[in-house]
């Protein structure tokens, strides 16, 4: 089954990407192993780690200039039954002013029977006079793992005035592998529309950045569920929620919140993303930072 | 019958769709205390108005009018519409729409999914031969007038506050059912950030008055 109220890909033309990434990985024995690597334009990916001792294997995306202008990229992911792959970035994405029409990032992920998923790019900056649209479409086996996060800071001015003219679209649908879709996050940030503030009601509320994690699979069950708000609860963060829900056989928990730094975000991230491993792979905590 | 009749009967506040227990996030602004007067609640309503109503209930209504797949748009409603208590809402008022459709109006029972009310409204209207923006509007103002009575219990403030909040809304959906021909289909369910955040911790408000 497959609905037809799919979101279109934002980038077109005869060579539409300033930068591609198509990668796919498997399992060999116990390890997590690369397929197939390749990447062009201003998308580059490091060699691949193996950051513990669980078989995972790790790859960080370089974007050499760190910028995007009016630039459209494009990943394609791929992990293969039994695999396990992290995905990281080296750095901040940048978003600077696009005056030639939005910058886009499309990125597609499909991970197989058994397979686990961990999508964790460091936060994304859009700065003065940026528009962006960023569409991740994941498919996943229903028994796979799926950890994604993101953190974004619309609107951020190097004079110091926060929150100028911005828009941003994020766009975010996970499906079942026969095509069923499981669930979509659709977050729109552009209060000009209204004369609204970014840090006003209904937007940032006064905060500058946005988090969001969105785990999946069959161990999210209720007291996963529960493990996680007692997460967000101790994060001290006062706008920070958690919901959950379950479609097409694949259950899942959401967390949004917002913050004024990305270290307050980054904590919570990696608490929720502890959590996840201690009651999958057993895995430690994620620390970025050393790699 | 003539549209305009219809329309009054499905935006009369005492038609039984059970919106008198939803406050769709706002209680949780009460409870921070950001909500609480008239021009608060006016600011949050506009945002919700320029936002949910009309990236989820004005779009869904006009893709149902156009005729797209029923079955597709509420996999689609059903599955954007991350907070939970909001799913339930939604459910639940489309309920009892579609039995006020089905046994008071005579408009053939659908066998789709539960998904939206906005949608239930949409059936009704598109049987009666309402055209789709004045269904819009019916629904929109409908469901303003829902929120706004439930913020002068809630809040508390004052039924004249009230009128000119609804007033004042007006404006509001009209954008909305302006804004609503520019959408493409992949906007459908877009949702401010602090909006959602609010629906969320809902779920966890201990002493609350509304379902959502």
């Amino acid at each position: 089954m497959s609905s037809s109220l799919g979101f279109r890909a934002y980038a077109s033309g005869p060579d539409p990407y300033a930068g591609t990434m198509n990668l796919s990985v498997g399992r060999s024995g116990d390890r997590s192993r690369p397929v197939r690597t390749e990447s062009a334009g201003v998308l580059r990916l490091m060699k691949p780690l193996h950051l513990d001792d669980s078989g995972q294997v790790a790859y960080f995306v370089v974007n050499p200039g760190g910028a995007y202008f009016s630039e459209a990229c494009r990943m394609d992911v791929e992990v293969l039954p039994g695999a396990s792959l992290l995905l990281s970035s080296q750095g901040a994405t940048r978003i600077y002013r696009t005056p030639r029409g939005p910058a886009v990032q499309e990125a597609s992920f499909t991970v197989g029977e058994g397979a686990r998923l961990e999508y964790v790019p460091d936060q994304l900056i859009a700065y003065r006079d940026a528009d962006y649209r960023q569409v991740t479409t994941i498919t996943m086996a229903p028994d796979a793992q799926v950890f994604v996060e993101e953190i974004v800071t619309p609107g951020w001015d190097p004079d110091g005035t926060p929150f100028t003219y911005t828009g941003m679209l994020l766009r975010l649908e996970v499906r079942h592998a026969d095509g069923g879709l499981v669930c979509a996050d659709n977050v729109r940030i552009v209060p000009g529309d209204i004369g609204a503030a970014i840090d006003g009601i209904g937007y940032l509320e006064g905060s500058s950045h946005m988090g969001n994690v969105l785990i999946l699979g069959q161990h999210v069950d209720e007291a996963y569920v529960d493990a996680v708000r007692e997460l967000v609860d101790a994060s001290g963060l006062a706008r920070a929620g958690v919901t959950s829900g379950a479609r097409h056989g694949i259950p899942w928990v959401m967390v949004r919140a917002l913050a004024s730094s990305t270290d307050a975000l980054s904590a919570l991230v990696l608490s929720v993303n502890e959590h996840d491993r201690s009651v999958t792979t057993g895995q430690r905590r994620l620390n970025l930072r050393r790699y | 019958m003539r549209p305009l009749a219809l329309l009054l009967q499905l935006s009369d506040s005492a038609l039984p769709t059970g919106g008198f227990s939803h406050s769709f996030g706002f209680e949780q602004y009460i409870s921070r205390g950001e909500i609480r007067d008239a021009a608060t609640f006016s600011a949050w309503l506009r945002v919700y108005t320029a936002n949910q109503l009309t990236h989820t209930d004005a779009l869904a209504m006009r893709l149902f009018y156009e005729g797209l797949p029923e079955a597709d748009l509420a996999d689609r409603v059903v599955a954007s519409t991350l907070p939970a208590q909001l799913r339930a809402a939604d459910v639940a008022m489309a309920k009892r729409l579609r039995t006020i459709g089905a046994d008071a109006l005579g408009v053939p029972r659908a066998e789709t999914e539960l998904a939206h009310p906005a949608i239930e409204f949409a059936r009704i209207a598109r049987h009666f031969d309402v055209p789709c923006e004045d269904a819009i509007v019916g629904h929109l103002s409908a469901t303003v007038n829902t929120l706004t009575q439930n913020a002068v219990r809630g809040i508390p403030i004052g039924q004249s506050d009230g009128q000119r909040v609804v007033t004042a809304a007006h404006a509001w959906v009209e954008d909305a059912c302006r804004r609503v021909w520019t959408l493409e289909e992949g906007d459908l369910g877009m949702v401010a950030p602090g909006l959602e955040v609010a629906q969320m911790q809902h779920e966890r408000l201990r002493a609350r008055m509304f379902m959502s």
